[in-house]
């Protein structure tokens, strides 16, 4: 009886992943997590037939207190607190070849772009191959003043990678103020640090 | 109570509790989901891992696997309801009548029909839920928006859909095509005027040919019968031998009736598919009940009916013995079973239907197990034969009905159906009952009146010179002679006179044909001396044997002529139509065949040849009927009724498989073994005591070859026949002449060597005289004469 009450206790984090398409990671289990289809339906895009197919994975988790899904649809949003964006996306036939480093940096936000505008300062970058030939890069940012609702910064940091046939895109997204991003150091690099593609 | 009875088991309506579990159906379900969720459990484990602890995996499929906790937690109050069942009188009783009972009444008081409709109506909504949930999860929306957004897909899909649609109607309409075209042909339908056969053409069958006009009459006028509240017969069976003239009876009808005439081809049934006959089947009664309606009748001809076999395996080609039961007899028996109570005659019609299964103690050939009709076929005629009272088209039986009127009646079919076979055993006895085939008629061989009625008609066709006594002697001559039969035998008459540049048929060219017929075209080869003495005295034992011991019947010609399946035969011809055997007769056959063994072993000191082979299976065969069926014999048991079969029930000789060996060793083959015994001592005396008559007719048969029955007669008695004088023979020189003779083929026997003397020859007496010589007749061994054979052999060698 002991062990089945424990079960009801809340695990430490909510892990998330598809062993399918080999992504996982967790995230704390207090964030308010969202499905494809809450995504979906915000996007606009779950009346697409095609939605379930380009992306076989879609979830989102945000640690507002009060959480919106627009929390991580509104990727120029001021947040005080972290919210996270993953999704894994079958990538167009005649992307296979065009994808590349750069490509894969500016995935969620052009952060290129912003660069060269000096809107955007680059914190970290680092490309990384992993087991089962999959290869991609970290990149984390701060964007200044873009923010639509209060013209605050914006971090972001973001890991992209692809398989060794670039078919697929994962993506982990986990975007927050820097004050915010400071505050949330510990749970930021776990979430980032539990990433993981299985080979 | 006996103490080991068991007690009674006790039903559950008269139980205080409920029959308690056994212990592995109390637990199996919990360690099912206890399983299934630990399975769930490491999995979870095993997907995150090392990113998850097993305490997380453990919490985590709590939430995504509370459904095996759901149904374990359902399981588990469930066993617990039925523990407290099993021990509470009053907690079972609660459940079973409070609430079960009542649930049970409640739905009992819901009409049946509405219960099934409720039932189809929970079906549906239970999948169209399940199918909602499946493309809620892969539209990643609600179950219930899935719902509506299913339409939609639908109309995207459409194209698609039809696209398939019509691939699955071109799949299907190339299999229809197929076999509508194989289905075609195998029938033709034949007007009244095409066929120019009439009734007065079919000879030699006057009584079956009067009940098929009867029923003919009926078809062409239903109402003679209907009035008066009977109905038209929907079917006729003719069977019989073969060439005794059903299917020219059939023919007749074509022509002598105003109805269409369907003749359906034996090999109609013959399929390479599955399904196709019973496509012609019904293709063919499709089209006979519209000629039907057009026509007002129509008559359906089977030819080697045959050829529709029987759904029952039990029809082996194995020769069994005739079963006196048996609707099939071909021989007559005392009144048919009349004296037998209803319940007997009914089993052994039943057990006869079943398929001849006689025991097997002698061998031969036998009839084909008919299946060539199957894989439905039959069960389709059959359906068809019964089913042609039901409404017909869909208009009539969809339509009318869907709008609350009431199917019509359907018209009317008068579809005659007739069969023919020469195997009637093997048709199926569904189809031969009442209401089917109403007339089962047996196309015999015709009498003797009526073969020369048939003889008659057909010589009327050419120019001849016989005279009545000469077609009586026809007729006589040739017993078993039917229609096709006599037709052959007067056209091949024609050919032989055509041969000789002449245009009308004299008593020689019948003659020749006959021998021609039944004897087929002789060897062209000659003995040596001492083997034609040989075969002459094997025939001449046979023959003299069989005109001393048989009085039914008359040698019919002799020959030592060889064929391709004979060295010498003597044939009889029976002097009346008779239509039973008495054992003295049949005592006559055994001596007329033991004759050559007994007659070679008196003659060559004990030697004997393997022309005997043939004779002895015959005298073994009709002993074994004797003894076994013919109550003949020293038992009174018939061996027909026991049900031992061949080994395998295969077709094919028992003598080959070792079968008649058994029988020799069972009691039967004993008795059948001293009866043989028997008649072979009586045999070697009436061979002794007819040396010289042997020696005599081996002597003509070595100078003429061949011989007419009047003159083997002639030469056994001492008298003067139409072309042999006997009486030369009957002298003590010429015995003295024939023992010389013999003396010298014996030596030439004994030293494989050559007979130095000359055949003697023998001066025939002057006419009106009874000695004295005129002509010589022959020469050593050239003679010849004209021979007129007849049906079964005396002996063959």
């Amino acid at each position: 009886m002991a062990t089945l009450a424990s079960g009801c206790a809340t695990p430490s984090h909510t892990y998330v992943g598809s062993s399918r398409y080999k992504m996982v990671f967790r995230v704390p289990s207090t964030w308010k997590s969202y499905s494809a289809r809450d995504l979906g339906l915000v996007l606009g895009t779950a009346q697409d037939p095609t939605f379930g197919s380009t992306y076989p994975f879609l979830a989102g988790f945000d640690a507002e207190p009060s959480p919106e899904v627009t929390d991580l649809t509104a990727p120029g949003r001021l947040l005080n607190q972290p919210a996270v964006l993953s999704w894994i996306r079958k990538l167009p036939y005649g992307a296979h070849d065009q994808l590349s480093l750069q490509a894969l940096r500016n995935v969620y936000y052009n952060v290129d772009q912003a660069l060269d505008q000096g809107i955007a300062t680059q914190v970290a970058y680092s490309a990384f191959t992993l087991p089962g030939g999959y290869w991609g890069n970290r990149t984390r940012f701060i964007v200044q003043g873009q923010t639509p609702t209060s013209g605050g910064n914006l971090e972001v940091s973001q890991i992209a990678a692809t398989d060794q046939r670039a078919q697929y895109e994962y993506v982990l997204i986990v975007s927050c103020s820097p004050d915010c991003f400071s505050r949330n150091r510990t749970a930021i690099d776990d979430i980032l640090s539990s990433w993981r593609l299985k080979a | 109570m006996n103490a080991i009875e068991p007690a009674p088991a006790r039903r559950d309506d008269e139980r205080e509790t409920r029959a308690p579990l056994a212990w592995w159906d109390r637990v199996k379900f919990l360690i099912l989901f206890g399983g299934a969720w630990l399975v769930l459990a490491w999995s979870t484990y095993a997907e995150f891992y090392p990113l998850i602890s097993w305490g997380d995996a453990y919490r985590q499929t709590v939430r995504t696997g509370a459904w095996v906790l759901v149904l374990f937690g359902a399981e588990l109050l469930r066993q617990i309801h039925f523990l407290i069942s099993e021990h509470s009188p009053r907690y079972h009783a609660f459940w079973q009548h409070a609430v079960f009972g009542r649930f049970n009444a409640s739905v009992q008081k819901i009409n049946p029909w509405t219960r099934y409709r409720i039932a189809r109506a929970l079906k549906w909504l239970f999948l169209v839920v399940i199918a909602a949930i499946a493309l809620g999860a892969i539209y990643h929306v609600s179950a219930f928006s899935a719902l509506f957004l299913l339409p939609a897909r639908l109309v995207v899909a459409l194209p698609l859909a039809f696209q398939l649609m019509v691939y699955a109607f071109l799949i299907v309409m190339q299999f229809g095509l197929l076999f509508w075209f194989l289905s075609r042909g195998g029938s033709e339908v034949i007007y009244p005027e095409d066929v120019d056969r009439r009734f007065t053409d079919v000879r030699g069958q006057d009584a079956v040919l009067e009940r098929v006009k009867e029923n003919i009459i009926f078809l062409e006028n239903p109402e003679l019968i209907e009035e008066k509240g009977g109905t038209v017969p929907k079917g006729i069976l003719l069977w019989g031998p073969p060439g005794t003239g059903k299917t020219l009876m059939a023919k007749a009808v074509a022509g002598e009736t105003s109805k269409p005439f369907i003749m359906v081809e034996p090999g109609a049934f013959i399929n390479m598919f599955f399904g196709v006959g019973i496509l012609k089947v019904k293709s063919l009664f499709r089209k006979a009940r519209k000629l039907s309606l057009r026509y007002g009748g129509v008559v359906m001809f089977f030819d080697e009916a045959d050829a529709l076999g029987n759904r029952g395996a039990g029809v082996s080609g194995a020769w069994r013995a005739p079963d006196p039961a048996s609707p099939w007899a071909t021989h007559p028996l005392c009144n048919g079973g009349a004296y037998l109570s209803p319940q007997t005659a009914s089993m052994l019609f039943r057990d006869s239907l079943r398929g001849p299964e006689g025991d097997p103690v002698i061998a031969g050939l036998g009839g084909m197990g008919g299946s060539m009709g199957g894989m439905g076929t039959l069960q389709a005629l059959l359906g068809e034969l019964d089913g042609m009272e039901k409404p017909r088209g869909f208009l009539n039986r969809t339509v009318r009905r869907a709008v609350g009127m009431k199917p019509k009646s359907p018209p009317k079919y008068r579809i005659m159906v007739m069969l023919a076979t020469n195997m009637p055993d093997v048709l199926d006895p569904a189809l031969l009952r009442p209401g089917r085939i109403d007339r089962i008629y047996r196309v015999g061989y015709p009498s003797k009146e009526g073969r020369i009625d048939t003889y008659l008609y057909y010589l009327r066709r050419i120019r001849h010179q016989l005279t009545d006594e000469e077609v009586d002697k026809l007729a006589t001559i040739t017993p078993y002679y039917a229609g096709a039969a006599i037709e052959d035998l007067v056209n091949a008459s024609l050919i032989n006179a055509v041969r000789d540049g002449r245009d009308t048929v004299e008593w020689g060219d019948i003659m020749r044909a006959k021998q021609l017929k039944d004897l087929g075209i002789p060897d062209d080869v000659e003995y040596i001396e001492r083997e034609r003495h040989a075969v002459a005295v094997h025939e001449a034992c046979h023959a003299v044997v069989s005109h001393r011991v048989r009085r039914s019947s008359v040698i019919d010609i002799a020959t030592i002529e060889k064929s391709q399946t004979y060295l010498g035969v003597v044939t009889r011809i029976p002097i009346e139509d008779l239509y039973t055997a008495w054992r003295s007769d049949v005592e006559g056959d055994v001596m007329s065949s033991l004759a050559s063994l007994a007659g070679e072993r008196y003659f060559f000191d004990g030697d004997n040849s393997s022309g005997v082979t043939a004779d002895l299976q015959s005298a073994t065969r009709t002993t074994t009927l004797m003894e076994g069926y013919f109550g003949m014999g020293s038992s009174i048991a018939s061996h027909a009724v026991t049900k031992a079969d061949m080994e395998g029930g295969g077709t094919g000789y028992a003598v080959v498989d070792g079968t008649d060996r058994m029988l020799m060793e069972t009691d039967l083959g004993r008795r059948v073994e001293q009866r043989l015994a028997e008649l072979y001592e009586r045999t070697m005396g009436m061979v002794e005591s007819n040396r010289l008559e042997i020696l005599a007719v081996a002597h003509a048969l070595e100078t003429y070859r061949t011989m007419h029955g009047e003159d083997v007669a002639a030469v056994i008695d001492g008298t003067a026949g139409p072309l042999v004088d006997g009486r030369p023979y009957h002298t003590a020189e010429a015995r003295e002449r024939l023992e010389a003779y013999h003396r010298e083929a014996l030596d030439a026997h004994r030293a494989h060597g050559k007979i130095e003397a000359p055949l003697p020859a023998f001066v025939p007496f002057a006419a009106g005289t009874s000695s004295g010589p005129v002509v010589p007749s022959a020469g050593n061994g050239a003679g010849r004469t004209s021979v007129s054979p007849a049906e079964p052999g005396t002996g063959g060698g």
